[in-house]
């Protein structure tokens, strides 16, 4: 019996045309996906070296990753179906009565849908097989072709979780007997995958363990790996993973096997009383009025006109609502979408690094963006619900037979729809003004909230909801419209891969938003209303569509269906389907327009590679081309916010500093400005770029050596296109750089400067064309804002036409690092030792203002006490919109320009976290001396002299005003941060001394260990006198670089520490230690002895050394978890036995407890 | 009021003809229409419904083609299909109320009205707050009877709707079919006589997509007067029988012996007595020699 419903089950789908459109379309995309990303539709790649193999068992596996997920859609359509058909057809009346065992009954259902779902899922794996093929060995993505790679996917992941998920569907849809709550265990799924990554933040094990999918077991795995790992090494499969796969076995077996033994063969459910019915029980609400009983109905008002059709859809809109809401799987989604909700926003106002405020905007963006994709699937399967509910049950022929219009029908779906999207809106803003009131945040922004969630938002999903009523109508069954839907949704993201960049053929996809507080979305919201007027009108006319082909009474062949619509198309559907169209091609027309201008404003009709070798050819010639210097800036510029709109003009200094004459000026211009350029000399254009914004100049009177010049610049923004901005200038918050303004000199010189290259010293790392400048401006701007430059403020005068003019002035020459601000600022004045420090802030914005002027006054007082005073008189930090750019800080002569987000960082919540306000603001003060006072060479190893040494003091400053545990903690996060960031490097890690820019994983990380390390071994203030002898140098001399510092560390340290030199700056070097094992003695009284073993390998560039000669540091605790003694010891071998005797009982050991060694496992470090 | 159905045909995707050239006209009162299983009942009333086109034909309702005015014929319309669901969670009066809706009664309190009055008349008042789903077969039928009252209609289509109904059930239902049917067109479609008898002022009998005869209950009656015999006869005996007579219908005694009816238009032989004649003989007379 179990084989006959096995084979009639396997002959069912081997039959169906949907297995077929499965496969073709997994087969397909897998196919897509391999060749767009080896780069098959991009033209051959020029990636050389180290790259990451796109067919590597990591790489196989992550590709899978995203099939993965798509294949669970097969499970209901297949798995569910088996059982639910028997339902839908009511066979399960005859069939149950049938002389067959539940045991046959249901494995032989289960096992042949399943091997179906699995044999289509086989298809990915063949795509990615010809894919790879096709793209070839000599592709350099391609490594060697592997079939243990998709063997080891498909074993590990692929097939165990069809299988988990299978049975549970198979579970559920057994229980209810309802196909959707298939679907609907699917999307709770991925919902219970966000709440566990979310809920264990913090915690990876747990997450690793409970992830229904393992993926994060995997990136458990595997989140150190370095390329050649992931190039190489197979997935280890013994450990997290293999638990996480025990523990889902576990869970779905346990609920199959309640299934199983609950389930009978019977007309009623015998699980029907499990699930909670949300039925409408009006018990005894009005009590039967006694009307006299009637022989006929009595004649009342028909009314058949067109506003009462339009009531009657929103009428059963409403019905259509209710039916939805009162499902208990609504409340599940609903509820678990919530507690998703809740999740997602305790991360993002709790990341690893910082904590952000409960505010409105923080819930409106990451744990909205999930929130939606709920409410999006929500609305593909609700669709169909709709669409099919009333065929489904054979109600469809009675309605059918009423007057009422097809578009009333069909709009009472859609509106049902949207309804519950709305309501699903609702939800997401109470359960968002509950978390803010449980934050103790009584600030309420309904009006952000309702803009957001109802403005922006509900027209993305109203899109969705017209698509999935177009797509049920229109698809001959439930199934391959869900499965049409989800593939417009994914297939969209794969466009890219395809090589399509365009807006206008990404379906309902839409730039994604940026929030500031100091002008909302600004210029973002007409591209992103255009893009909606577009898809609206699209879904006008999938409206007409639907309406042309909705299914009223039998319609028994396709022929029919379309001779209906023909008949269908007249009056008003020809009207809205012109209008829409009209609509729908004058904003296609826009954006298109709006694309295209921006591919040519920015020169991209050529490849951005073209342009530059263009350029190089043209200009190469130039790169070493003598340059005179700027000295100094007088600039004037005046801003219109309103306008977004600039006008500056610029006077330059330019002083040769060489000792030849010089008569070519390479000039540079700003890519966003059109900038007209004024020589007051006689000269010549030679040659000019004007993609790049490069020209080149003859002078007829060459410049001198010693001798000064003028020029002069009047520079303008260009206006903002729909999709790009153009203009630096905002409403509110505007800020504009130094990059607005032209430079000298050829740019763009890529070519890599050893520190060992005696030519580095002459130019800085920042700026070939300026050492140290000054600058003059005169600045302006409407009456309501603010304007700030660097420097002092000389004079100011308010409110004249309108407009406010400043004037500032720096007092003595800075490095060519400039920022003026522009804005509604609120400001917060101190004075600290003869420093005014000034913080200019949104209003709203104040509660991290103390402890970044504490940050900055900390920075102040350990900086000038070993390193010489601060050399301005005022110090402002200045907030920028987060719109403008990321969540960092810089330092530009004495401006910090801070993001936002450092002002909206929950730094009350971050016990036991970095303090954000105060270590950012520590550490840019820091670089008045290292990084601005001390500008290092323009060659490799720069970042060293700058970020390294100031993430190290920035480090002691932890230290002497919060205390050592935070400063541990500190160094934990620049340990983590080196690991990770060289797990992530794409090409090749870099030496200390050689570090590239870019490389912030080496330059801050493994910069602040190896400086704390030196330190702590040598002490604090030594490592300062050199840095200060370091700094004097570099004052007054050439530039240095790395090797500079590394010969004074050398010269100044003990021979006994040079190996410490080595390892951190010279070479790449690690340590892996860990306690083998530890016996106690107690030998009476308080002493004990500890009989320690442990390992030390030590690997420099890679290779395990056989020699070693390092300190090692052991650390003793006692139950309080205080530190009772420190041992060092020498080691000098791979395993070590040291007996320790303390004074106290020992409750714990460390290895390494100052982290003073880099060890990526540092889990056997204690015991 | 009359319905004038002219040269109706309709064929399926799989060859079947439903409906083949089919011209009938029906007036006022109720309409019986008789056909064995398969004979195309359910195709014609579906179609008269405007839930299916012809392939060729009209419906005329008074003079309106139906097929061209589907909304305005579907005012007019009360329809009951053969076999159909509700929504499960929904009572009577809720879903009597979607039906108002869709059959555009505007005003909240006319819904609450119409709706009362037809759980009256089909005495499904006190039983109104139940789930339909939980219904018993003949209270569906009469659940169905009350949706397609709401509009008042002019024209009333049920659909074999006695089938598996128990007698009580079934009376209980015809009594209401009745009641509503004196001042409209009621197209009633069974497969058993006894319906016909008991309720039409007028009736066809149609096979295989045509009407064979359209004819009043009482003329098709007198029209085999004196041309129906029976006779006692055994199991054994019966084949010869029937090859030698039209025999339209037999029937067991208890001691195992079998009744035939016979038609003749004159005594076949002595063992044959005349007995009256009935619909059912007129019925199988009819569709005796036609292929079922």
């Amino acid at each position: 019996m179990k084989s006959a419903i096995f084979n009639y089950e396997l002959k069912y789908w081997l039959k169906s045309p949907l297995t077929y459109i499965f496969v073709a379309v997994f087969f397909g995309l897998a196919l897509i996906m391999m060749l767009g990303t080896g780069g098959f539709f991009d033209g051959p790649s020029n990636e050389t070296g180290n790259v990451r193999l796109l067919n590597s068992p990591h790489e196989i596996n992550f590709i899978f990753r995203y099939f993965n997920k798509f294949l669970l859609f097969l499970i209901p359509v297949i798995v569910g179906t088996s059982l639910y058909r028997d339902y839908k057809s009511r066979t399960f009346h005859i069939t149950y009565s049938f002389p067959m065992a539940k045991r046959d009954y249901l494995l032989g259902k289960l096992w042949s849908s399943v091997l179906i779902v699995i044999v289509i899922s086989l298809f990915v794996g063949l795509g990615l097989m010809i894919g790879e093929w096709i793209l070839g060995i000599e592709n350099p993505k391609i490594g060697v072709f592997n079939i243990w790679s998709y063997i080891h996917s498909y074993a590990i992941f692929t097939i165990p979780n069809l299988l988990f998920f299978s049975v549970l569907v198979f579970v559920v849809v057994g229980m209810s007997r309802n196909i959707y709550a298939g679907f609907i265990t699917i999307l709770l799924l991925f919902l219970f995958q966000i709440i566990v990554e979310n809920l264990f933040t913090g915690k990876p094990f747990l997450i690793a363990l409970f992830d229904p999918f393992a993926q994060n077991a995997v990136l458990y795995e595997t989140h150190l790996w370095t390329r050649d790992e992931v190039n190489t090494k197979y997935i280890p499969v013994i450990g997290i993973i293999f638990y996480n796969r025990i523990l889902w076995a576990t869970i779905v077996g346990a609920a199959f096997f309640i299934f199983y033994k609950n389930f009978e063969l019977l007309h009623e459910s015998p699980f029907a009383n499990w699930l909670p019915a949300f039925a409408n029980s009006k018990k005894g609400a009005n009590q039967p009025k006694q009307i006299p009983s009637t022989k006929s109905i009595s004649q009342v008002d028909y009314d058949f006109s067109f506003v009462a059709q339009f009531k009657n859809m929103l009428k059963l809109s409403i019905v259509d609502f209710k039916f939805i809401i009162r499902s208990w799987m609504f409340f599940a989604l609903a509820g678990f979408g919530i507690l998703a909700l809740v999740f997602i926003l305790l991360r993002t106002t709790n990341t690893g690094e910082f904590n952000l405020l409960p505010v409105t905007r923080t819930i409106v963006s990451t744990p909205l963006f999930f929130y939606s994709l709920i409410i999006m699937l929500a609305t593909f399967i609700y669709g169909g619900m709709l669409v099919h509910r009333a065929k489904n049950i054979r109600m469809n022929h009675l309605i059918d037979a009423t007057p009422i219009p097809n578009w009333s029908l069909l709009g009472s779906k859609t509106i049902a729809l949207i309804l519950m999207q709305i309501s699903l809106l609702l939800l997401l803003l109470f359960s968002g003004i509950i978390i803010q009131i449980y934050n103790g945040h009584f600030h309420f922004e309904f009006g952000q909230y309702l803009f957001r969630l109802f403005v922006i938002t509900l027209p993305m999903l109203a899109i969705w909801a017209v698509c999935s009523i177009f797509v049920h109508t229109i698809s001959p069954n439930l199934f391959l419209g869900l499965f049409v839907l989800i593939l417009i949704w994914l297939g969209v993201d794969s466009f890219q891969h395809i090589g399509l960049q365009t807006q206008l053929l990404k379906f309902n996809a839409y730039p994604s938003l940026t929030y500031s507080d100091f002008y909302a979305y600004g210029q973002q919201l007409p591209g992103y209303f255009s893009l909606i007027a577009y898809w609206l009108s699209f879904a006008g006319i999938l409206t007409v569509v639907s309406y042309l082909f909705w299914q009223r009474g039998l319609i028994t062949s396709i022929k029919e269906r379309f001779s209906i619509a023909k008949n269908r198309m007249k009056g008003i559907a020809w009207i809205v389907l012109f209008l829409s169209f009209g609509v729908f091609l004058f904003f296609g027309f826009k954006i298109y327009k709006a694309e295209t201008n921006a591919v040519l404003d920015a020169g991209f009709n050529q490849s951005k590679g073209d342009i530059m070798a263009n350029y190089k050819t043209n200009f190469g010639q130039y790169a070493d081309t003598p340059q005179p210097k700027i000295t100094f800036i007088d600039l004037d510029l005046a801003i219109f916010p309103e306008e977004n709109r600039f006008d500056a003009k610029a006077v330059y200094n330019l002083k040769n500093k060489t000792s030849n004459p010089i008569d070519l000026l390479l000039i540079k211009t700003g890519f966003d400005e059109i900038t007209k350029t004024i020589i007051p000399q006689k000269h010549r254009l030679i040659a000019r770029d004007s993609i790049m914004q490069f020209a080149v100049y003859q002078l007829e009177n060459s410049i001198p050596p010693n001798d000064s010049i003028t020029i002069q610049f009047e520079i303008k923004n260009k206006a903002n296109s729909l999709f790009t901005r153009n203009s630096g200038i905002i409403k509110n918050g505007t800020y504009l750089k130094h990059d607005i303004l032209p430079r000298l000199g050829y740019a763009y010189d890529d070519r890599v400067v050893e520190p060992s290259d005696s030519t580095a010293r002459m130019k800085n790392y920042f700026y070939s064309d300026a050492d140290l400048v000054q600058l003059q401006t005169k600045i302006s701007t409407s009456d309501e804002q603010i304007a700030i430059a660097p420097g002092d403020l000389i004079s100011e005068r308010k409110n004249e036409n309108g407009r406010n003019h400043y004037v500032y002035k720096t007092n003595k020459k800075v490095k060519l690092n400039f920022s003026f601000h522009f804005g509604m600022y609120e400001v917060q004045r101190e004075k600290y030792k003869g420093i005014d420090i000034e913080v200019f802030h949104h209003e709203n914005h104040t509660s991290n203002v103390e402890k970044m002027i504490h940050g900055l006054e900390a920075a102040l007082d350990y900086n000038t006490k070993y390193f010489g005073a601060y050399p301005f008189s005022t110090i402002r930090i200045i907030e920028y919109p987060h719109t403008e750019e990321d969540y960092s800080a810089t330092l530009m002569a004495n401006n910090i320009p801070t993001s936002e987000i450092q002002f909206i960082i929950n730094s009350a919540a971050m016990e036991g976290k970095i303090d954000m306000p105060f270590y950012v603001m520590a550490h840019e003060l820091t670089h008045q001396w290292f990084g601005n006072d001390a500008m290092p060479a323009a060659a490799l190893g720069a970042k060293m002299l700058t970020e390294s040494i100031t993430e190290y003091i920035t480090l002691n400053i932890y230290k002497q005003i919060l205390g050592k545990e935070a400063a541990d903690r500190f160094l934990q996060v620049q340990h983590k941060r080196y690991l990770r960031g060289r797990a992530r490097e794409g090409k090749e890690e870099h030496a200390l001394y050689r570090v590239k820019s870019g490389q912030q994983y080496i330059a801050y990380g493994k910069g602040a260990v190896a400086f704390n390390t030196l330190a702590h071994y040598i002490g604090e203030e030594k490592m300062n006198s050199v840095l200060k002898e370091y700094l004097m140098s570099a004052k007054t001399g050439e530039y240095p670089t790395s090797l500079d510092l590394i010969a004074r560390l050398k010269a100044a340290i003990d021979d006994n520490y040079h190996y410490l030199i080595n390892d951190f700056f010279e070479t790449i070097t690690h340590h892996d230690i860990g306690i083998d094992e530890v016996k106690y003695n107690s030998e009476g009284g308080d002493e004990q002895t500890v009989n320690l073993s442990f390992s030390v390998t030590k690997y420099k560039d890679g290779k395990a050394l056989t020699n070693l000669n390092d300190d090692v540091e052991i650390g003793l605790y006692n139950d309080k978890n205080e530190l009772i003694q420190l041992e060092k010891t020498k080691v000098t071998q791979k395993t070590n036995h040291i007996k320790l005797v303390s004074n106290q009982k020992v409750h714990q050991i460390i290895l390494d407890p100052n982290y003073l060694l880099i060890d990526k496992e540092r889990a056997n470090n204690s015991q | 009021m009359r319905l004038r159905i002219d040269k109706l045909s309709k064929t399926y995707k799989n060859g079947v003809k439903a409906i083949n050239e089919l011209d009938l006209v029906i007036e006022k009162g109720m309409f019986g229409l008789l056909g064995a299983n398969g004979a195309g009942k359910s195709s014609l009333m579906r179609t008269i419904a405007t839930l299916q086109n012809p392939d060729s034909g009209h419906v005329y309702f008074n003079d309106i083609d139906v097929h061209k005015n589907r909304m305005d014929f579907r005012k007019s319309l009360g329809y009951l299909p053969q076999d159909f669901g509700v929504y499960a969670k929904d009572s009577a009066e809720q879903l009597l109320n979607y039906f108002a809706i869709l059959k555009g009664i505007a005003s909240k309190k006319d819904r609450t009205k119409v709706v009362e009055e037809a759980l009256h008349l089909t005495n499904l008042y006190d039983v109104r707050r139940k789930r339909v789903s939980t219904y018993s077969g003949g209270m569906r039928q009469r659940f169905g009877i009350a949706q397609l009252l709401l509009n008042n209609p002019k024209l009333i289509i049920v659909d074999e709707p006695t089938a598996g109904l128990d007698p009580t059930e079934r009376n209980r239902f015809l009594n209401v079919l009745r009641d509503i049917g004196s001042d409209n067109i009621v197209i009633f479609s069974t497969h058993l006589v006894e319906d016909v008898k008991d309720l039409c002022s007028d009736m066809a009998v149609m096979n295989q997509g045509i009407i064979l005869s359209k004819i009043t209950p009482s003329n098709a009656i007198n029209s085999l007067n004196g041309k129906i015999w029976t006779m006692k006869t055994t199991k054994e005996k019966l084949d010869t029988l029937q090859q030698q007579y039209k025999v339209l219908s037999s029937n067991y005694n208890e001691d195992n012996s079998i009744n035939i009816r016979v038609f003749s238009d004159t005594k076949p032989d002595d063992r044959f007595v005349s007995v009256q004649s009935n619909l059912e003989d007129y019925y199988f007379s009819l569709t005796q020699n036609q292929p079922i």
